[in-house]
Protein backbone atom coordinates (compact mmCIF):
# COMPACT_ATOMS: atom_id res chain seq x y z
CA UNK A 1 0.00 0.00 0.00
CA UNK A 2 2.96 2.19 1.01
CA UNK A 3 4.30 1.77 -2.64
CA UNK A 4 1.58 2.26 -4.15
CA UNK A 5 0.95 5.63 -2.54
CA UNK A 6 4.70 6.97 -3.15
CA UNK A 7 3.65 5.99 -6.89
CA UNK A 8 0.63 8.09 -7.13
CA UNK A 9 3.02 10.73 -5.07
CA UNK A 10 5.19 10.75 -7.98
CA UNK A 11 3.43 10.74 -11.19
CA UNK A 12 1.44 13.49 -9.13
CA UNK A 13 4.75 15.58 -8.81
CA UNK A 14 5.58 15.16 -11.86
CA UNK A 15 2.43 15.03 -14.30
CA UNK A 16 1.79 19.22 -14.41
CA UNK A 17 5.82 19.77 -15.39
CA UNK A 18 5.01 21.13 -18.70
CA UNK A 19 7.81 23.62 -18.45
CA UNK A 20 11.31 22.53 -18.74
CA UNK A 21 14.27 24.01 -17.31
CA UNK A 22 13.30 27.16 -17.08
CA UNK A 23 15.52 28.37 -14.13
CA UNK A 24 18.77 26.48 -15.34
CA UNK A 25 19.21 29.02 -18.24
CA UNK A 26 19.47 32.40 -17.27
CA UNK A 27 20.15 33.57 -20.21
CA UNK A 28 17.59 31.95 -22.69
CA UNK A 29 15.45 34.20 -24.30
CA UNK A 30 12.35 31.80 -24.97
CA UNK A 31 12.08 28.08 -25.38
CA UNK A 32 12.93 26.67 -28.57
CA UNK A 33 9.27 25.57 -29.76
CA UNK A 34 8.40 24.78 -33.70
CA UNK A 35 5.92 28.08 -33.05
CA UNK A 36 9.24 30.20 -32.21
CA UNK A 37 11.57 31.73 -34.51
CA UNK A 38 14.52 33.45 -33.73
CA UNK A 39 16.42 33.46 -36.86
CA UNK A 40 17.16 36.92 -36.99
CA UNK A 41 18.76 38.25 -34.19
CA UNK A 42 16.61 41.16 -33.50
CA UNK A 43 13.32 39.20 -34.24
CA UNK A 44 11.12 36.72 -32.34
CA UNK A 45 8.22 35.65 -34.77
CA UNK A 46 5.81 33.57 -32.76
CA UNK A 47 3.12 31.36 -34.57
CA UNK A 48 0.42 31.74 -31.30
CA UNK A 49 -1.55 28.62 -31.97
CA UNK A 50 -0.65 24.80 -33.19
CA UNK A 51 -3.05 24.98 -36.18
CA UNK A 52 -1.27 27.32 -37.61
CA UNK A 53 1.95 25.74 -37.42
CA UNK A 54 2.70 24.43 -41.07
CA UNK A 55 0.11 26.39 -42.44
CA UNK A 56 1.52 30.01 -41.81
CA UNK A 57 5.27 31.36 -42.15
CA UNK A 58 6.61 34.44 -40.78
CA UNK A 59 9.78 35.44 -43.23
CA UNK A 60 11.29 38.47 -44.19
CA UNK A 61 12.10 40.34 -41.47
CA UNK A 62 13.73 43.42 -42.20
CA UNK A 63 15.28 46.46 -39.81
CA UNK A 64 15.37 49.92 -40.92
CA UNK A 65 15.35 53.62 -39.75
CA UNK A 66 12.61 56.13 -40.01
CA UNK A 67 14.87 59.54 -38.83
CA UNK A 68 16.11 58.54 -35.21
CA UNK A 69 13.26 55.69 -35.18
CA UNK A 70 13.96 52.16 -35.74
CA UNK A 71 11.56 50.35 -38.54
CA UNK A 72 10.37 46.77 -38.91
CA UNK A 73 8.32 44.75 -41.51
CA UNK A 74 7.97 41.19 -41.16
CA UNK A 75 6.06 39.23 -44.42
CA UNK A 76 3.37 36.72 -43.15
CA UNK A 77 2.61 34.13 -45.88
CA UNK A 78 -0.26 31.52 -46.14
CA UNK A 79 1.42 28.31 -47.34
CA UNK A 80 -2.23 26.46 -47.22
CA UNK A 81 -5.29 26.61 -49.72
CA UNK A 82 -7.41 27.95 -46.45
CA UNK A 83 -8.47 31.84 -45.77
CA UNK A 84 -7.41 32.72 -42.71
CA UNK A 85 -8.86 35.13 -40.62
CA UNK A 86 -6.17 36.65 -38.03
CA UNK A 87 -4.45 39.09 -35.79
CA UNK A 88 -1.14 40.47 -35.07
CA UNK A 89 0.60 42.49 -32.45
CA UNK A 90 3.99 43.94 -32.13
CA UNK A 91 6.39 44.70 -28.70
CA UNK A 92 9.44 46.27 -28.77
CA UNK A 93 12.15 45.89 -26.95
CA UNK A 94 15.36 47.70 -26.03
CA UNK A 95 19.23 46.51 -26.51
CA UNK A 96 18.82 45.72 -22.85
CA UNK A 97 15.56 43.29 -23.21
CA UNK A 98 13.39 46.11 -21.73
CA UNK A 99 10.20 46.08 -23.11
CA UNK A 100 9.35 49.60 -24.45
CA UNK A 101 6.30 50.87 -23.02
CA UNK A 102 3.90 51.28 -25.97
CA UNK A 103 0.36 50.92 -26.31
CA UNK A 104 -0.13 47.58 -28.37
CA UNK A 105 -3.40 46.26 -29.39
CA UNK A 106 -4.33 43.11 -31.53
CA UNK A 107 -4.95 43.88 -35.13
CA UNK A 108 -7.21 42.09 -37.09
CA UNK A 109 -6.30 40.71 -40.85
CA UNK A 110 -7.07 38.46 -43.70
CA UNK A 111 -4.93 36.46 -45.40
CA UNK A 112 -6.28 34.54 -48.26
CA UNK A 113 -5.17 30.75 -49.58
CA UNK A 114 -1.32 31.34 -50.62
CA UNK A 115 -1.39 34.85 -49.85
CA UNK A 116 1.85 36.90 -48.57
CA UNK A 117 0.95 40.23 -46.52
CA UNK A 118 3.60 42.73 -45.38
CA UNK A 119 2.82 44.32 -41.94
CA UNK A 120 4.97 47.96 -40.83
CA UNK A 121 5.63 48.97 -37.22
CA UNK A 122 7.91 51.58 -35.59
CA UNK A 123 9.62 51.52 -32.40
CA UNK A 124 8.14 54.50 -31.28
CA UNK A 125 10.83 55.84 -29.47
CA UNK A 126 14.82 55.38 -30.73
CA UNK A 127 15.87 53.53 -27.86
CA UNK A 128 13.38 50.34 -29.40
CA UNK A 129 15.93 47.54 -31.00
CA UNK A 130 14.73 43.90 -30.74
CA UNK A 131 11.46 42.61 -32.25
CA UNK A 132 8.29 40.62 -31.38
CA UNK A 133 5.76 39.63 -33.22
CA UNK A 134 3.05 37.56 -32.47
CA UNK A 135 0.49 36.00 -34.97
CA UNK A 136 -2.90 34.39 -33.84
CA UNK A 137 -6.16 33.34 -34.60
CA UNK A 138 -8.80 36.32 -33.11
CA UNK A 139 -9.31 35.94 -29.28
CA UNK A 140 -12.90 37.29 -28.59
CA UNK A 141 -13.99 36.40 -25.27
CA UNK A 142 -17.67 35.83 -26.37
CA UNK A 143 -15.86 33.45 -28.64
CA UNK A 144 -13.69 31.88 -25.89
CA UNK A 145 -17.07 31.26 -23.66
CA UNK A 146 -18.42 28.47 -26.03
CA UNK A 147 -14.81 27.39 -26.55
CA UNK A 148 -14.46 23.27 -25.19
CA UNK A 149 -10.58 22.86 -26.52
CA UNK A 150 -8.32 25.56 -24.69
CA UNK A 151 -5.51 24.65 -26.72
CA UNK A 152 -7.09 25.39 -30.27
CA UNK B 1 -5.20 1.00 6.23
CA UNK B 2 -7.95 3.58 6.56
CA UNK B 3 -5.00 6.09 6.38
CA UNK B 4 -3.32 5.23 3.47
CA UNK B 5 -7.02 4.56 1.33
CA UNK B 6 -7.63 8.63 2.68
CA UNK B 7 -4.32 9.72 1.24
CA UNK B 8 -4.55 7.60 -2.19
CA UNK B 9 -7.82 9.24 -2.49
CA UNK B 10 -6.31 12.54 -1.76
CA UNK B 11 -3.52 12.53 -4.20
CA UNK B 12 -5.52 11.09 -6.65
CA UNK B 13 -7.86 13.81 -6.41
CA UNK B 14 -5.08 16.10 -6.93
CA UNK B 15 -3.75 14.24 -9.41
CA UNK B 16 -7.05 14.70 -11.80
CA UNK B 17 -7.54 18.44 -10.67
CA UNK B 18 -3.64 20.17 -10.84
CA UNK B 19 -3.49 19.66 -14.56
CA UNK B 20 -6.07 21.78 -15.37
CA UNK B 21 -5.42 24.65 -18.26
CA UNK B 22 -7.09 28.55 -17.60
CA UNK B 23 -9.07 28.81 -20.44
CA UNK B 24 -10.30 32.68 -21.01
CA UNK B 25 -14.01 32.33 -19.33
CA UNK B 26 -16.38 34.90 -18.50
CA UNK B 27 -17.72 32.55 -15.46
CA UNK B 28 -18.10 32.71 -12.37
CA UNK B 29 -20.24 33.97 -10.04
CA UNK B 30 -20.83 37.23 -11.00
CA UNK B 31 -20.34 36.53 -15.34
CA UNK B 32 -17.73 38.69 -15.02
CA UNK B 33 -13.87 38.80 -16.06
CA UNK B 34 -10.53 40.86 -16.37
CA UNK B 35 -9.30 40.59 -20.24
CA UNK B 36 -6.24 42.15 -21.89
CA UNK B 37 -6.13 45.68 -22.24
CA UNK B 38 -4.98 44.79 -26.47
CA UNK B 39 -7.84 42.59 -26.91
CA UNK B 40 -10.12 43.24 -29.51
CA UNK B 41 -13.48 41.87 -28.45
CA UNK B 42 -17.07 43.76 -29.26
CA UNK B 43 -19.99 43.22 -27.88
CA UNK B 44 -21.58 45.96 -30.23
CA UNK B 45 -20.48 48.03 -33.56
CA UNK B 46 -19.07 50.16 -31.37
CA UNK B 47 -15.67 51.58 -30.58
CA UNK B 48 -13.62 50.34 -27.72
CA UNK B 49 -10.70 51.87 -25.86
CA UNK B 50 -8.49 48.83 -27.71
CA UNK B 51 -10.14 50.53 -31.15
CA UNK B 52 -8.79 53.77 -30.10
CA UNK B 53 -5.22 52.89 -29.29
CA UNK B 54 -5.51 50.68 -32.60
CA UNK B 55 -6.28 53.66 -34.71
CA UNK B 56 -4.42 56.39 -32.55
CA UNK B 57 -1.22 54.05 -33.34
CA UNK B 58 -1.84 53.58 -36.95
CA UNK B 59 -2.21 56.87 -37.78
CA UNK B 60 0.80 58.33 -35.70
CA UNK B 61 3.26 55.63 -36.94
CA UNK B 62 1.81 56.49 -40.56
CA UNK B 63 2.49 60.75 -39.81
CA UNK B 64 6.06 60.00 -37.66
CA UNK B 65 7.32 57.47 -40.52
CA UNK B 66 6.79 60.80 -43.17
CA UNK B 67 9.48 62.03 -45.45
CA UNK B 68 8.21 65.57 -43.50
CA UNK B 69 8.45 64.18 -40.02
CA UNK B 70 11.70 62.59 -40.93
CA UNK B 71 13.43 66.10 -42.27
CA UNK B 72 13.05 67.12 -38.72
CA UNK B 73 15.65 65.43 -37.84
CA UNK B 74 17.20 66.79 -34.00
CA UNK B 75 15.04 70.13 -34.72
CA UNK B 76 12.39 68.78 -32.66
CA UNK B 77 9.50 71.58 -33.81
CA UNK B 78 7.37 73.13 -31.85
CA UNK B 79 3.42 71.31 -32.67
CA UNK B 80 -0.03 72.12 -31.42
CA UNK B 81 -2.47 69.40 -31.73
CA UNK B 82 -5.54 71.11 -32.05
CA UNK B 83 -9.07 69.68 -30.75
CA UNK B 84 -9.99 66.33 -32.55
CA UNK B 85 -12.75 66.51 -34.57
CA UNK B 86 -16.10 64.12 -33.87
CA UNK B 87 -17.68 64.06 -37.57
CA UNK B 88 -19.27 60.83 -36.88
CA UNK B 89 -22.71 59.81 -36.27
CA UNK B 90 -22.21 59.07 -32.58
CA UNK B 91 -21.58 61.68 -30.26
CA UNK B 92 -20.38 59.63 -27.31
CA UNK B 93 -17.29 58.61 -28.28
CA UNK B 94 -14.58 59.41 -25.99
CA UNK B 95 -12.69 62.08 -28.40
CA UNK B 96 -10.50 62.85 -25.65
CA UNK B 97 -9.22 58.99 -25.10
CA UNK B 98 -7.91 59.29 -28.35
CA UNK B 99 -6.68 62.46 -28.57
CA UNK B 100 -5.02 61.29 -25.61
CA UNK B 101 -3.17 58.23 -27.29
CA UNK B 102 -2.25 60.51 -29.86
CA UNK B 103 0.05 62.83 -28.36
CA UNK B 104 1.13 60.06 -26.06
CA UNK B 105 2.73 58.87 -29.26
CA UNK B 106 4.30 61.92 -30.49
CA UNK B 107 5.64 62.56 -27.42
CA UNK B 108 6.95 59.50 -26.66
CA UNK B 109 9.02 59.44 -30.20
CA UNK B 110 11.15 62.56 -29.01
CA UNK B 111 10.85 63.88 -32.55
CA UNK B 112 8.81 67.07 -31.62
CA UNK B 113 7.46 69.73 -28.88
CA UNK B 114 4.20 69.24 -27.95
CA UNK B 115 2.87 72.95 -26.87
CA UNK B 116 -0.65 74.32 -25.71
CA UNK B 117 -3.06 75.83 -28.03
CA UNK B 118 -2.60 79.02 -25.72
CA UNK B 119 1.18 79.27 -27.02
CA UNK B 120 2.38 82.24 -29.01
CA UNK B 121 5.24 80.40 -30.69
CA UNK B 122 4.99 77.43 -32.40
CA UNK B 123 6.00 75.61 -36.22
CA UNK B 124 2.90 73.57 -36.85
CA UNK B 125 -0.72 73.00 -36.06
CA UNK B 126 -1.74 69.44 -36.56
CA UNK B 127 -5.67 69.46 -37.01
CA UNK B 128 -7.45 65.29 -36.24
CA UNK B 129 -10.95 64.22 -38.04
CA UNK B 130 -12.63 61.22 -36.72
CA UNK B 131 -15.62 60.36 -39.17
CA UNK B 132 -17.87 57.32 -39.76
CA UNK B 133 -20.08 55.31 -42.11
CA UNK B 134 -22.40 52.75 -41.27
CA UNK B 135 -24.71 50.09 -43.68
CA UNK B 136 -27.52 48.10 -42.26
CA UNK B 137 -28.35 44.41 -43.36
CA UNK B 138 -31.47 43.19 -42.96
CA UNK B 139 -31.24 40.67 -40.53
CA UNK B 140 -29.47 43.37 -37.81
CA UNK B 141 -26.45 43.49 -39.68
CA UNK B 142 -24.37 46.28 -39.67
CA UNK B 143 -21.09 47.85 -41.23
CA UNK B 144 -19.78 50.77 -39.64
CA UNK B 145 -16.37 52.03 -40.97
CA UNK B 146 -13.98 54.79 -38.79
CA UNK B 147 -11.55 57.05 -40.78
CA UNK B 148 -9.28 58.75 -38.31
CA UNK B 149 -6.97 62.04 -40.48
CA UNK B 150 -4.50 63.64 -38.86
CA UNK B 151 -3.67 67.20 -41.20
CA UNK B 152 -0.07 68.77 -40.42
CA UNK B 153 -0.15 72.53 -41.39
CA UNK B 154 2.31 74.96 -41.24
CA UNK B 155 1.41 78.25 -39.52
CA UNK B 156 1.06 80.12 -42.70
CA UNK B 157 -1.48 77.74 -43.73
CA UNK B 158 -0.08 75.32 -45.49
CA UNK B 159 -0.08 71.59 -45.66
CA UNK B 160 2.27 69.54 -45.20
CA UNK B 161 1.21 65.87 -44.59
CA UNK B 162 -2.18 64.63 -44.53
CA UNK B 163 -2.52 60.93 -42.76
CA UNK B 164 -5.39 58.36 -42.36
CA UNK B 165 -5.96 54.80 -40.70
CA UNK B 166 -9.69 53.04 -41.59
CA UNK B 167 -11.35 50.86 -38.67
CA UNK B 168 -14.18 48.48 -39.60
CA UNK B 169 -16.47 46.52 -37.35
CA UNK B 170 -19.07 44.25 -38.95
CA UNK B 171 -22.00 42.97 -36.83
CA UNK B 172 -23.38 39.79 -37.75
CA UNK B 173 -27.05 38.87 -37.96
CA UNK B 174 -29.38 38.65 -35.31
CA UNK B 175 -29.48 35.02 -33.96
CA UNK B 176 -32.43 33.34 -32.40
CA UNK B 177 -32.66 30.00 -30.42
Amino acid sequence: MKKLYILCLIIFLSACNTVNSIGLQPTIKNHQQNTVSTVHPRARLIAGSKDLVGNLDLVNVRFGTVGQLPRAEVSVQNLSNARYSLEYMYSWEDQQGFKINQNTVWKRFTLGPREIKSFQTIGVTPEAYGLTMTVRLPGDFFIHQDRTDPER
Amino acid sequence: MKIARTAIIFTSMLLLTACQTNPLLTGGQSNVSIVGSGERGHLSAQLTMADYTALAEKVTNKMLSSRVVQKWGNKRPRLILAKLRNNTDNESIRMQDIYDRITETLLNSGLLRLVDTSATSFEYVVRSELSSNRQYGSDGQELVGYKLELKLMTIDGEMKGQWSGMLTLAKGKRSFL
